[in-house]
């Protein structure tokens, strides 16, 4: 058993988001007490109040960079840690927040908080490593457990975690799910990167892209095909855009075949 | 370039093996159910069951559940013989290093302790891809996993008697193929009149004997009538097929490869549902106690973007229309230099499978009129 002096010091840190994905880490139940034997949990505000200020082994931080507050506090924690992972959609596409790209900041302040003279913040929603060096990125709207304990065992053991760089299709596939795509329905597996089991497909609903694009997204074809099944820009424009708004690829393509100048 | 379409058409005409070696029997529909219900007794029962609108294989512990009016199912049937993640070795890594592996197992499987399985219903165009994986996982790649399950499986065929949706078996030779089944079977009205192919098959019939009558010589008739009858209702959708792989040969850089690859996702689906490939990737992984764990395949597909990716970073097919251009040429072309057998049985799972709705009889009719 190592001791807490050589177990590796661990924090979690949580920007802008739901804390979904720590609160997927806290759901890790059966394998938690078998986790804190491993590693020495100095911050984990879903867990315990406890605070530490660092230096920290390894970093994991949630959510968007939203103003400047969070920024500076996004370039300590990338300071004071050997290794830093982004946790989640909100961390490494923008996920839902980035939404907001592309529109009148001042007005979508407005329409939210009537008065918004005291809401700081910054026009565009983008990924960790656009502004620090991340090490790592755990991907999903939240995070799949078990892509956690394989990507900490392979830390821990000195492994090279590895990238799932194939599409949510491959997942779907060996699950023998209904293809929602040739039912005609308007699935972004073949785009997305796996790694949450096929998680939508497996219920019947077609997949939203939170696990980011997939590498060589074939994203023309993709728009070719929900074209094809009738879709309408609108309707194309709000799937690519769903979790996947900063993704530059994505949103360029889409741009040039629909002719969209905001986005 | 060396292969002779002569010889491609020899050996499928082994695969398409002639029929009983013993006299045929008959199972009525209504004792499918104690059929099963006495394999379960002593085996692991696998067949097609409904999943929604589709069908897959899966295990069978009630007659009911088996849907051998099927058309055909996501996964093929290798699954039970190459399973989509398998364990090829065990570990501990202290005290010291201690390594298992499944092939190890000492006791021999036999009919009677549990340790062998049936598939029950597999068309002909699996048989025949079954038969595919046989040679070349014995002769190119010899893969003693598979090797292993194989052994321990027991094959019900059966034969079918309408086309399925996107297949082309007539064409690919595959639609008469039993070889590899201990039985087949073949729907005549109310029961299935039964070929008894091997001595294994022999076993079956023994042990659930009071089950089968024997089938007269108008019931034989039929099922002749029926099987020959395909000729004429199967149509031959890529005629000359044979001659895929020297067709092939005249393009490399051709402007079809650049269409489809504009079109493909390089989602690998295609590869993943169909019943001849083999590939897979290798992983070691430590489990959470940091000390047991395992070395495991998964499989892989020649379509992803890492399948030809090797140390020091220099990918041999960086990009999706040279990985589509790969699939053909290894199905198409490589495999029949290989073994002499084209690698691809007619079954359509591809086509009904793929996101981007590439059809595989649409492509593969683009190569014979020298589309490349
Ligand atoms: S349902 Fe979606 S993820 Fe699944 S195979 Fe079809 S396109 Fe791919
Ligand atoms: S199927 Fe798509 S949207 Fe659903 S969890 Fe997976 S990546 Fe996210
Ligand atoms: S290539 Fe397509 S049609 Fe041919 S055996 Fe494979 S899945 Fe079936
Ligand atoms: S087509 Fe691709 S995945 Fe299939 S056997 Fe050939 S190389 Fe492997
Ligand atoms: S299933 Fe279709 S889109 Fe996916 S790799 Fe195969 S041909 Fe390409």
């Amino acid at each position: 058993m190592p001791t807490e002096k050589s177990k590796p010091v661990v924090a979690f840190y949580g920007l802008t988001c739901c804390a979904g994905c720590q609160l997927e880490v806290l759901n890790l139940e059966e394998e938690l007490l078998e986790i804190l034997g491993h590693i020495n949990l100095v911050q984990f505000r879903m867990g315990s109040s406890a605070k530490h200020p660092g230096p920290y082994d390894v970093c994991f931080v949630e959510g968007s960079v939203t103003n400047e507050a969070e920024l500076a506090h996004l370039k300590e924690l990338r300071e004071k840690s050997k290794v830093l992972v982004a946790l989640g959609a909100c961390a490494t596409t923008g996920g839902v927040n980035a939404l907001r790209n592309g529109r009148n900041i001042e007005e979508l302040k407005q329409s939210v908080y009537g008065d918004a003279s005291h809401v700081r913040t910054l026009p565009q929603i983008q990924p960790l490593k656009e502004y620090v060096k991340v090490d790592y990125e755990l991907q999903g709207c939240p995070i799949a457990g078990d892509e956690f304990i394989e990507f900490l065992t392979a830390l821990l053991t000195g492994g090279e975690p590895s990238e799932k760089n194939y599409a949510v299709c491959v997942e779907c596939r060996l699950k023998e799910n209904i293809c929602l795509m040739k039912e005609g329905e308007l699935c972004l597996g073949p785009i997305t990167r796996a790694g949450c089991g096929a998680r939508c497909p497996s219920v019947g609903f077609p997949c939203e892209g939170c696990w980011g694009p997939v590498p060589q997204a074939n994203v023309e074809s993709e728009i070719n095909m929900f074209s094809q099944k009738g879709a309408s820009f609108d309707v194309v424009v709000r799937k690519f855009r769903m979790f996947n708004a900063s993704m530059e690829d994505f949103m360029k393509q889409l741009k040039k075949r629909l002719d969209i100048e905001w986005l | 370039m060396g292969l002779l379409p002569e010889k491609v058409l020899n050996e499928w005409v082994i695969i398409m093996a002639p029929r009983s070696t013993t006299s045929p029997l008959i199972l009525k529909k209504g004792d499918i159910t104690p059929f099963i219900k006495k394999l379960t007794h002593i085996l692991t029962v696998y067949g097609p069951v409904a999943k929604k609108t589709q069908f897959v294989f899966d295990e069978i512990s009630e007659g009911s559940q088996l849907r051998l009016d099927y058309d055909t199912t996501i996964l093929p049937p290798k699954k039970y013989f190459i399973p989509p993640q398998e364990e090829m070795v065990r570990f501990s890594l202290s005290p010291q290093l201690n390594i298992t592996s499944p092939l190890e197992e000492s006791e021999e499987a036999t009919l009677w302790n549990g340790k062998r399985f049936v598939i029950v219903g597999i068309h002909s165009c699996d048989l025949a891809a079954i038969k595919f994986h046989d040679k070349i996982l014995t002769q190119v790649y010899p893969d003693p996993y598979r090797t292993h399950r194989r052994e321990r499986g027991i094959i019900i065929g059966l034969n079918c008697l309408t086309p399925c949706e996107e297949s082309f078996c007539k064409s690919t030779m595959t639609l008469s193929s039993t070889e590899g089944a201990d039985l087949m079977l073949t729907e005549l009205h109310d029961s299935y009149y039964v070929d008894v192919l091997t001595e294994t098959g022999q076993l079956v019939i023994d042990y659930t004997k009071s089950l089968f009558s024997s089938a007269s010589k108008e019931q034989s008739k039929s099922v002749e009538q029926l099987l020959t009858s395909r000729e004429d209702t199967f149509p031959d959708l890529i005629p000359e097929f044979e001659k895929l792989p020297e067709r092939l040969q005249v393009g490399y850089e051709g402007e079809m490869w650049a269409r489809l690859g504009n079109r493909c996702f390089g989602c690998g689906a295609c590869t993943l549902v169909c019943p001849t490939c083999f590939c897979f990737d290798v992983k070691d992984r430590v489990e959470l106690d940091l000390n047991q764990g395992s070395r495991v395949r998964n499989w892989d597909s020649c379509q992803l973007v890492d399948f030809a990716l090797v140390a020091g970073g220099h990918n041999f097919r960086p990009t999706i229309p040279s990985r589509v251009r790969f699939r053909i040429y290894h199905k198409f072309w490589i495999e029949p230099e290989q073994i002499q057998v084209i690698g691809c049985v007619g079954c359509g799972r591809c086509t009904r499978t793929c996101p981007a709705d590439i059809d595989m009889i649409e492509l593969l009719t683009d190569i014979q009129e020298g589309g490349t």
